[in-house]
């Protein structure tokens, strides 16, 4: 799975850029990717606080490096592809699929929940700004769209 | 606590009729919502008093970055006149409109006075 996500990344050259911008990077995101797969059969803690805490700590560390949905979806598209074939593949049951299908829209939910959370609180970390006026100014802005 | 926001009405109307060369004025909360504005036709309230609540703040916090102490106000000046944001205490803005003919220190002590009647209002 790991090799299949790298290969994609790889081939995007403003993805393959970020994961070459540090020595040792893609070593690094090989571990932590294996484990993220793992994470997602286990469930760390059925699925609970720790699991829920760990994927919100993914999407904090995407929007740090500048990584947004529009890279992390289809990323997670790839995923849920090859997780498609590979049961197909072993004849695994669809109720499989449609877990695995799920878990990782889920954990997709939680890295863009983290991306919108994130950047806004950095906005009002460096304004100053309320919750109230940044909304306010949201829906300003919005409704002369 | 409830504003009196009839007062607060009753002290911006006297504070643009009566103070010269000046030509709106508000009083917002930090979130942007107008409590009580006084403004040129024309002008979006809801629009302008959530740019006014941002830019006080961030005025605020840049005076901090720049470690610039305490913001007395943030004035922002076009060939049309001035705009003038001041601090009401915790929790209001206010907003000035004055034209290009205003005498700035006359309207910086007409500020002065007017927030501190505003701030009585808003205690
Ligand atoms: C399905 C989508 C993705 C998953 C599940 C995923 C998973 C992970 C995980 C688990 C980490 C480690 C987080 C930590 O240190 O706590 C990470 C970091 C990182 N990811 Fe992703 N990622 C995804 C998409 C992407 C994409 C599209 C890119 C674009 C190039 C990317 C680039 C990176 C980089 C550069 C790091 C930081 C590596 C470091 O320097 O430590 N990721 N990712």
């Amino acid at each position: 799975m790991a090799d299949h996500f790298y290969g994609y990344l790889g081939r995007d050259a403003e993805m393959s850029n970020i994961l070459n911008a540090q020595e040792g990077r893609i070593h690094r995101l090989r571990e932590t990717f294996v484990q993220w797969f793992h994470e997602m059969f286990t469930g760390m803690d059925a699925w609970g606080k720790d699991y829920a805490d760990r994927r919100w700590r993914i999407g904090l560390v995407h929007v740090q490096i500048g990584i947004g949905p529009q890279h992390v979806v289809p990323a997670m598209a790839i995923v849920v592809h090859e997780v498609g074939k590979r049961l197909q593949a072993d004849g695994k049951d669809q109720a499989l699929k449609e877990a695995l299908s799920r878990i990782c829209m889920i954990d997709l939910a939680f890295i863009e929940q983290a991306y919108v959370e994130v950047s806004s609180a950095a906005v009002l970390r460096e304004t100053g700004w309320t919750e109230g006026l940044f909304r306010r100014l949201i829906a300003t802005g919005a409704s002369s769209m | 606590m409830a504003i009196n926001t009839e007062k607060l009405g009753y002290i911006l109307q006297s504070f643009v009729t009566t103070t010269a060369d000046i030509q709106g004025a508000a009083v917002v909360t930090p979130d942007g919502l107008p409590l009580s504005a006084n403004l040129p036709g024309g002008m979006d309230e809801e629009r302008v008093s959530a740019m006014s609540a941002a830019m006080l703040s961030l005025g605020e916090r840049i005076g901090v970055e720049l470690a610039r102490g305490n913001i007395d106000r943030i004035s922002v000046e076009g060939n049309e006149g001035f705009s003038i944001l001041t601090s009401c205490g915790e929790d209001a803005v206010f907003l000035v409109l004055a034209s290009q003919a205003a005498k700035q220190g006359v309207l910086m002590l007409e500020i002065k006075r007017a927030v501190s009647e505003l701030k009585k209002v808003l205690s």
